[in-house]
């Protein structure tokens, strides 16, 4: 076959494919991103200290600076945030004593800041003199953060008014248990059971859920009201830790849940809501949105030890 | 050379045409298992949906099945479910489609329509709701007639030991296979000539891929209260040689896993006619009901 005739069988067929191959390509940029997308993860605040403040080893009676990296790494913007610094006080000071609680706001993972939102906070500190006796002392710097956080899920399930299968209509759902991963937020739902229960109407039914919610964070959950307590140190009681306000909405209806607020027992437990109201049993199975949010404070500490040389 | 070729073979392509068989005349129309056929139409809607924006849903119907013929009336009506109407809303959940005609010899393709379920997704910020996965069930029901037509030998006395030269002898079955131009089809019919009677055994069954609805129910019951008192019941009636059929069990028939038969009978013709052939034809009356579904995930706008 000679040269031009090659060429001009390759090039039509080459053109007609580069014409047709688009339509076999998804397009990456169809994808939306939605605030859904940025809710994974199981940890709200990340904390971090920087390198070398405060340092390993330092000397006495000499000034150094502590240094924290906060980064938002979950999908709640916290607005009000406290972040404190714990020193032996006995061997070390802070060169400004308001240093030792400051507050933060710090923006989440959105659509408009993929990453979340960071901070650095650094404060000045300074080592006192040690004992005669001693040639160095170990000293730790604890730093805290506490803040209000919130878990969000809204999932698809399943409303069947047909429990009993007595209807012979087509279902677009069946009720089924759904599995969750975390959901950017150190409090998580890792699992929803739906059931659709008898009301007093028999033209009723009442969908009904068992929420399982969990703390998968490294922290502790507590009272979201408490969280200025915590972070100054004020004592805290038993009562006020492990607290989760729930909020579950089945489409623009409010469901009642019990136990709320909901205390974790053993950093996990589980809520039950009802839509009391009812469904009638007259309409067609269909799809709904249920929309949980938990509300909760939480508190993560870090330490770090410094020697302090003679 | 080149020439005469060129014309000859332009000839030959003109004259062609000439010899193909017609078949459009020749078409059976009252053969296939379908009734009304419900499509989505292409991306209308599309899979993926932001919110606070106009959502159409296009539904194609056919009517590929040989009922009604161009006088009659079908009653279809098509009823929306499965989403949430508090987030979905405006969107109608029921339309009447008033005829929609069957295959003919004038309409080989059968009747077709467009019906268009306009709603308007709300704005989701107001529920705080980050995505929805909506459900779109559209439903069928409808009322048809499936006529099916079968040749039978009738003979007063098959049994007689009389040397006579018969017409035609009656088979074990007459068996009708590919349906009648809808979704319940007379697949066998078996006959047996009684003393005083000639019966038929008429097997139906549910060739297409909906629900068999008791006819005097469609309105009142379908789709939202079917249950195995409304499901599966079918009128039959029939004539042969100029006598309606007398069947049992009374009318309606239930089908049993979509099958059914009915045992009917017309009275036997003088011992002294010979055997002949003759058109017997049945009739069977029902309601139908099928589904289609198509799930649209709506994102709340970033």
């Amino acid at each position: 076959m000679k040269p031009n005739k090659i060429i001009k069988i390759i090039l039509p067929v080459t053109i007609i494919l580069v014409l047709f191959m688009p339509g076999c390509i998804q397009n990456p940029f169809v994808k939306p991103t939605t605030q859904d997308d940025f809710r994974t993860g199981s940890q709200g605040i990340l904390m971090e200290f920087l390198a070398n403040a405060p340092p390993g080893e330092t000397y006495e009676e000499y000034p150094f600076q502590i240094g924290v990296l906060l980064q938002n790494t979950g999908a709640y913007d916290i607005k009000n945030g406290f972040i404190s610094f714990t020193i032996e006080e006995d061997y070390m000071e802070l060169m400004n004593q308001n240093d030792g609680v400051a507050r933060f706001s710090l923006k989440g993972k959105s659509v408009a800041l993929p990453t979340g939102d960071q901070l650095v906070k650094i404060i000045k500190a300074k080592t006192k003199k040690i004992s005669e006796q001693s040639e160095k002392h170990d000293s730790t710097i604890l730093a805290s953060v506490c803040y209000q956080y919130q878990t969000k899920k809204d999932i698809t399930v399943c409303i069947d008014t047909d429990i009993h299968n007595l209807k012979k209509m087509q279902k677009v759902c069946t009720i089924k248990d759904i599995t969750l991963t975390p959901q950017g937020a150190p409090v998580a739902i890792t699992k929803i059971e739906s059931d659709m229960l008898p009301a007093e109407d028999d033209n009723l039914i009442k969908p009904a859920f068992k929420i399982h919610i969990k703390n998968v964070g490294n922290g502790e959950v507590i009272d979201k009201s408490k969280i200025s307590d915590v972070c100054s140190s004020e004592p805290l009681e038993h009562r006020e830790l492990n607290i989760v306000d729930i909020k579950v909405m089945l489409s623009n209806e409010k469901l009642e849940c019990k136990p709320e607020p909901l205390k974790l027992k053993s950093n996990e437990d589980e809520v039950r809501c009802i839509l009391e109201k009812g469904v009638p049993k007259d309409r067609a199975t269909y799809t709904s949105p249920l929309t949980i949010e938990l509300d909760y404070g939480y508190t993560y500490s870090l330490s770090k030890k410094v020697t302090i040389k003679k | 050379m080149r020439s005469i070729i060129l014309t000859f073979l332009i000839l030959l392509l003109f004259f062609s045409f000439g010899c193909t068989q017609k078949t459009g005349d020749s078409t059976d129309y009252r053969k296939g298992t379908q009734g009304i056929v419900m499509s989505f139409m292409a991306d209308m809607p599309p899979a993926k949906m932001y919110d606070n924006m106009p959502i159409d849903l296009v539904v194609e119907i056919k009517n590929k099945g040989a009922y009604p013929q161009p006088t009659g009336i079908t009653g279809l009506a098509i009823y929306l479910s499965g989403f949430d109407d508090t987030l979905i809303m405006g969107m109608p959940k029921q339309m009447s489609i008033p005829n929609l005609e069957g295959k003919n010899p004038y309409n080989p393709e059968g009747g077709y329509d467009v019906v268009s379920f306009r709603g308007n997704i709300i704005n989701f910020d107001s529920r705080n709701i980050d995505s929805y996965n909506a459900n779109f069930l559209v439903t069928s029901c409808y009322n048809y007639e499936t006529i099916a037509s079968q040749t039978v030998c009738v003979d007063p006395e098959p049994y007689s030991t009389k040397e006579k030269t018969k017409v035609c002898t009656i088979p074990p079955s007459y068996s009708l296979s590919g349906g009648q131009g809808a979704p319940v089809a007379v697949t066998k019919i078996e006959e047996t000539v009684l003393s005083n009677k000639i019966q038929f055994k008429i097997y139906i069954k549910n060739l297409g891929d909906g629900k068999v609805v008791d006819k005097s129910r469609l309105n009142i019951d379908c789709p939202y209260s079917l249950d195995y008192t409304n499901l599966n019941k079918v009128y039959v009636s029939g004539r042969v040689s100029g006598y309606s059929l007398s069947c049992k069990p009374a009318n309606p028939i239930n089908l049993i896993n979509g099958e059914g038969s009915a045992i009917c009978t017309v009275p036997k013709p003088a011992m002294s006619k010979s055997a002949y052939t003759t058109p017997l034809q049945v009739k069977l009356e029902y309601g139908y009901s099928s589904s289609i579904q198509k799930s649209v995930e709506i994102l709340n706008t970033p």
